[in-house]
């Protein structure tokens, strides 16, 4: 990930684990895979001019959701009003279907409680420093990102409907 | 929402922990998927894979926030072990009633769940896929009586048709908050809106 920090990214594999198979109560423990992430250096990254979401879908002063945000494919509802909050932060997010290109984008929404979501789904981990997060219902495209170490969530306006 | 100081706005009443586990190719993701053209033309996540999923459900005027993992991946019996059940307060056992391998599977999982989930921990027997009626090998009864002999409840679902899906969760959703929070017998515990019923809901590793 580009975004990622130096400091952060170092941080994170000084606290790595060793992960090695190992009998655990006689039980064989086998690590889980590393996934790496599929952006890398080879991406085609797309700096996406986005325009900024809509003043109805916030509060003007504390720029929190004021809409509920649905998948953009199939409806399901993931953020009720309210429990997000609009920020700037480029974040970059591989195109729907699998491909060596990748859209740079700004506008998210962010939560600092996982819990906060209506629907979700969480990827496994990547790069072990982050989940990618993708509709609940039909998993069809990378809708936004949490960051293991923070916790933090954000959920792309690009990728997202309001109602 | 009503409560702007707290963290936590009040969106939910209870958390709950699920673990889906079964052979693998028994549909255990689809039960997580509401079945959509989309989601079966090749996206990125699948290459990734999913770690759990949250879902938001009502429940006897209650908001219940459901964590679901699904164990794809880690479907050998022996490689499941206490780190991953702990925290689990229900599990769906889950077998492809086209498959008879995977439905004589299900000993073997309660077995391992006997051995490393909490004592207390709530069961349901899932046979999935009941909606290929020709191909069906393990019909319902069946499930029916491996379930009864071990005190579970039983449902054959679709996540194809969406057939019983929602209702199996919701069930074991509802065993759960009577168990951990209805039941009168026990030491009645004030439940704060947003509290994490489970012990430890942070892991999500097999090992580390």
């Amino acid at each position: 990930m580009e975004n990622q920090q130096p400091e952060q990214q170092k941080t994170q594999e000084e606290e790595q684990p060793q992960l090695i198979e190992r009998e655990i109560e006689g039980v064989t423990v086998i690590p889980p895979p590393f996934i790496q992430d599929p952006i890398n250096s080879d991406t085609n990254i797309i700096q996406k001019q986005e325009v900024e979401p809509l003043t109805e879908t916030r509060d003007e002063t504390s720029r929190d959701l004021l809409k509920t945000i649905h998948c953009r494919l199939c409806d399901c509802k993931i953020l009720t009003p309210n429990n997000a909050k609009l920020v700037e932060k480029q974040i970059t997010f591989i195109h729907k279907k699998q491909s060596n290109t990748a859209e740079q984008l700004k506008y998210m929404w962010f939560l600092p409680d996982m819990f906060s979501f209506e629907n979700i789904a969480f990827s496994k981990d990547v790069n072990a420093t982050h989940k990618y997060l993708t509709c609940a219902e039909c998993e069809a495209e990378v809708i936004g990102i949490h960051y293991i170490s923070s916790k933090e969530n954000y959920v792309a306006h690009d990728r997202i409907v309001y109602k | 929402m009503t409560s702007p100081a707290t963290n936590k706005s009040a969106a939910y009443d209870y958390l709950i922990k699920l673990l889906l586990i079964g052979d693998s190719g028994v549909g255990k993701s689809c039960l997580l998927l509401r079945f959509s053209e989309d989601s079966f033309t090749p996206s990125f996540i699948t290459t990734i894979g999913i770690d759990f999923k949250i879902r938001t459900i009502e429940l006897e005027g209650k908001r219940i926030k459901l964590q679901i993992w699904d164990t794809a991946g880690q479907e050998r019996f022996r490689t499941i072990t206490t780190a991953y059940y702990r925290g689990a307060m229900g599990i769906l056992l889950v077998y492809d009633v086209t498959d008879e391998k995977s439905f004589g599977n299900i000993r073997n999982w309660i077995r391992n769940i006997e051995q490393h989930a909490t004592d207390s921990v709530n069961k349901m027997l899932i046979g999935n896929k009941c909606d290929m009626a020709e191909k069906k090998v393990v019909d319902s009864s069946r499930g029916k009586s491996l379930a009864d002999e071990y005190g579970i409840k039983f449902l054959e679902t679709s996540a194809k048709n969406s057939i019983n899906v929602e209702e199996a969760f919701i069930s074991l959703a509802k065993d759960i908050k009577k168990r951990m929070i209805d039941t009168p017998n026990e030491q009645p515990q004030v439940v704060q809106p947003g509290t994490n019923l489970g012990a430890n809901n942070n892991k999500k590793k097999a090992c580390c």
